[in-house]
């Protein structure tokens, strides 16, 4: 038997409200980045709009197939299952999951800048590692938690340089995260590993809310 | 120092303008906003095409900025702020 939810009984549902807060977060922060982008032409708000959409549509994919799972009710089924009756699932599972890691990887980009072939070949070898990976559960939260720390790093240096409290906020957001996903690691062993894994995912993405709130209130408390 | 881009420009002209209290001399905005005399023409004519400036003729042509032109500094800096959140 293949264990396919780790979840408790309980958590059901409640995984995905807060799954679907984290995606409309990443979606305000992103739909904020393309107005910028449509009012200066600067690809940068592009990019950023950019992998936060694709990370977002990630946590949909997620969300949708969690769903399926819940409302299935197929809490245990076997490997043979997986690969005839809910192959649609398993194909929603690699998807969320490639969409996620490249919405981490483009944000990725944004702040450490390499060459477009390194870029390129990077993409690459990750979406091969994700999709024909023995081990994809392991690589996935791998890459991620890997990719939310560097850029949970990068905001911890500009913050020395700038000494501002907002990236004080996106630091811990993006280490959350991370953690998170080491979080996710170890689900097998026990099914609060996913409800804090969750907790912490969810407290990462409301930091990043609560930046993107100061810096649109910062805007109306001074107009001119 | 980095160099200015097109919006860049207009930010400053129009933060000059502000700063003055909404009128000013060319000469005042072509050293305030750090132009050339090439450049006060250029975007000087820009800011009135777009309706950010209206020009107020008094002993020369004085530049008075608009409403539209208060708003489009707002946006300019609330994109900034947004900017240096993000590191963008």
């Amino acid at each position: 038997m293949l264990q396919a939810i780790y979840a408790p009984r309980w958590f059901y549902g409640v995984d995905l409200f807060m799954d679907i807060l984290s995606a409309l977060i990443l979606l305000s922060i992103g739909f904020v980045a393309f107005r910028h982008y449509w009012f200066s032409g600067r690809k940068n708000h592009l990019l950023f709009a950019f992998g936060l959409g694709v990370y977002a549509s990630g946590l949909v994919f997620k969300v949708a197939r969690n769903f399926i799972f819940y409302s299935g009710d197929i809490a245990d089924i076997t490997l043979s299952q997986i690969h005839s009756s809910v192959a649609f699932v398993s194909w929603m599972v690699i998807v969320s999951r490639i969409l996620i890691v490249l919405g981490l990887l483009f944000i990725f980009f944004l702040y450490y800048t390499s060459p477009k072939e390194v870029q390129a070949i990077t993409v690459f070898l990750v979406l091969v590692s994700l999709i024909l990976s023995d081990s994809v559960y392991v690589i996935f939260h791998m890459i991620s938690a890997l990719l939310a720390f560097f850029i949970g790093f990068h905001f911890s240096r500009s913050r020395k340089k700038h000494s501002f409290s907002q990236k004080n906020f996106l630091s811990l957001s993006f280490f959350l995260i991370s953690i998170s996903h080491i979080l996710f690691f170890f689900i097998s062993f026990s099914g609060w590993f996913y409800i804090i894994g969750e907790f912490v995912q969810l407290c990462g993405f409301i930091l990043l809310f609560t930046t993107l709130l100061s810096v649109v209130l910062y805007g109306k408390k001074n107009p001119s | 120092m980095a160099r200015r881009t097109h919006l860049d420009i207009i930010f400053d002209m129009l933060l000059t303008i502000q700063q003055k209290g909404g009128l000013i001399k060319p000469t005042h905005l072509l050293y305030g906003a750090n132009l050339s005399h090439q450049q006060l023409k250029k975007y000087s004519a820009e800011l009135v095409d777009k309706g950010f400036v209206v020009v107020v003729e008094k002993d020369s042509d004085w530049f008075q900025i608009t409403d539209k032109g208060h708003l489009y500094v707002k946006k300019i800096r609330d994109m900034r702020e947004f900017e240096d959140a993000f590191d963008l």
